[in-house]
């Protein structure tokens, strides 16, 4: 079953001059066709510019397309009288969490969506309950989000979205302004919550090692998709990739250029492990 | 070149707000070094470059610049601003002007110059930081991420900076940005000698371009030292919140297995290098 489906979809950025004259038209999205499977752990590649963060808006109503259809479980994200429902269906994290952090308290943060949503009081408490322990913060719950690492707060942010109990949950660039540990806690706790609640998991990203771990890569260009497939599949495209302006995991660099230079080592190499397998194989 | 000599930083000293952001610190850094700076979020690495320039004033302790002290009572700090020059984070979202070309006017405008003066340093800074000249009568707001980032940088290297400090310039941007960015910033130590001091999150790009790593841990100098001798260290670095390079990582499991390499490699390249070594493949 596909959670999102994406029809036709066009989104142009317009900019005037002070006459309201068009100077010059963008064109962000054109044709883009897409679905995403219920359930999934989605990655989207994309050099700056490519239109994967204007998707991103589509997906939860922030932006409504120009032409062509979002549909967010069969609802049309262009309907306003089902906008909230859309919004709590697919829930955002964006790549700056000092942005999205609203409240003096962290459990406060976290129930803000649901305190939007109308939620009884009970339920809100619950909700926070669960959210904070599935991204490992409840220790924090009573503490000032100013206190917290960029990580910390990044997972602050996760659990807000959570509390909302969306079906799919949009990251955008999430671990960006990260330091290691930081982009490791927010990764793993996207992974968790796939697996243990279902939730499906659209994560954009510029960095080639988030991407290995994901059920399906989606590369775009020029507002569409350009490439579609597993990690395996998409990485081996070495060249292409960096055509685009992307880049291949390490491992994966690292096994295209010894083979290229004429070791006889296989292909479809994405992490450390599977390249130090492949090499113990040859050692033989 | 550059020298801090027992430097604290404490915020709001004396109130029930007081932390100390990095308690005596000293380092000297020569002319033309490529230094990587690292430390977790909150390692005190922002506050540290700030006061390279004198943006911010230490608690105690001070800073040489070709051995005067930065902070004594007749020292030129405005002057020494254009000598250190700083590219912040996101330095884009700092462009403002008209056209590209009047932005990176700014700097030397307000260090005195001339118009026509002023002109001519922001032509060779833009032609420096490789962004094409039919971009240069743009509004910087038509730039891509990549050309602002650039354009930001060459806003700084108007004023001909003989230091020149950047917190993550890289962040945000595709891969292909990324490598574009750190190369010209190699470039510029290369062709002009510029000394270069990068913070970054990236274990991989310092240990690519760096020639000295210096890592903060909770306000405290842990080490620095060549990256080699810094990226031994991975089990210390893991507890404080970083990692060693993929690469260095790929080393001790090659080990582990039989396969003996050179424990300190850190870049593809080492590591290609090694691998075909202990293969035998020329």
């Amino acid at each position: 079953m596909n959670i999102i489906k994406a029809i036709k979809v066009c989104y142009d950025y317009v900019s005037r001059d002070e006459n309201d004259q068009v100077i010059s038209v963008t064109h962000a999205l054109s044709d883009l066709d897409l679905e995403i499977e219920k359930g999934s752990f989605v990655c989207i590649l994309g050099h700056n510019g490519s239109g994967k963060s204007t998707f991103a808006r589509l997906l939860n109503g922030l932006s409504i397309p120009l032409s062509g259809t979002v549909l967010v479980t069969d609802i049309d994200t262009k309907n306003e009288d089902t906008l909230l429902t859309v919004r709590e269906t697919a829930g955002m994290v964006f790549q700056n969490p000092d942005n999205q952090i609203i409240a003096n308290v962290v459990e406060e943060d976290v129930a803000f969506g649901p305190e939007n949503m109308g939620i009884p009081t009970e339920e809100i408490i619950e909700r926070v309950d669960t959210a904070l322990t599935t991204v490992s913060m409840q220790e924090f719950r009573d503490k000032s989000p100013n206190r917290l690492s960029g990580g910390q707060k990044q997972r602050v942010a996760i659990a807000g979205v959570m509390a909302m109990k969306p079906e799919c949950i949009i990251l955008d660039e999430p671990t960006a302004m990260l330091d290691p540990l930081g982009r490791e806690d927010v990764l793993f706790t996207a992974h968790e919550l796939n697996k243990n609640e279902g939730i499906t998991i659209v994560l954009i990203t510029h960095n080639m090692e988030e991407a290995v771990d994901a059920d399906r890569v989606i590369v775009m260009d020029h507002g569409t998709v350009a490439m579609d497939g597993t990690p395996k599949e998409i990485f081996s495209r070495v060249e292409e990739l960096r055509k685009l302006s992307l880049n291949v995991p390490e491992a994966a660099e690292l096994s295209y250029e010894l083979k290229k230079s004429g070791l006889p080592i296989r292909d479809g190499i994405l992490t450390l492990d599977e390249l130090v397998e492949a090499l113990t194989e040859l050692k033989k | 070149m550059i020298e801090a000599r027992n430097l604290t930083h404490i915020y709001n000293e004396g109130t029930a707000m007081e932390s100390c952001a990095f308690t005596d610190i000293s380092f000297t850094i020569n002319k033309g070094e490529f230094i990587g700076l690292i430390g977790h979020t909150g390692s005190g690495k922002s506050t540290l470059i700030q006061h390279l320039n004198g943006l911010m004033r230490p608690t105690a302790g001070t800073v040489y610049f070709e051995g005067e002290d930065i902070f004594a009572d007749k020292y030129d700090l405005r002057a020494l601003r254009g000598k250190v020059g700083m590219v912040f984070q996101y330095p884009e979202y700092q462009l403002f002007d008209e056209t590209v070309l009047l932005d990176v006017m700014f700097g030397p405008l307000n260090m005195g110059l001339s118009k026509d003066e002023a002109r001519e340093r922001a032509l060779s800074a833009l032609r420096l930081s490789g962004l094409s000249e039919d971009k240069f009568e743009s509004s910087p707001f038509e730039l891509s991420g990549g050309q602002k980032r650039r354009a930001a940088i060459a806003g700084v290297l108007s004023m001909e900076p003989e230091v020149l400090i950047l917190d993550e310039p890289a962040a945000g941007l595709d891969p292909g940005g990324r490598n574009e960015i750190l190369e010209l910033v190699a470039n510029l130590r290369k062709e002009r000698n510029i000394t270069i001091i990068l913070v970054s999150h990236s274990m991989d790009d310092v240990a690519k371009y760096a020639d000295r790593i210096m890592v903060l841990n909770k306000g405290r100098l842990a080490f620095f030292d060549e990256p080699r001798a810094v990226f031994s260290h991975v089990e210390e670095l893991e507890e404080m919140g970083l990692a060693a390079p993929q690469m260095t990582y790929l080393a001790q499991k090659l080990n582990k297995a039989g396969i003996s390499v050179d424990p300190a490699i850190s870049t593809v390249e080492e590591a290609k290098a090694e691998i075909l070594k202990a293969f035998n493949v020329k």
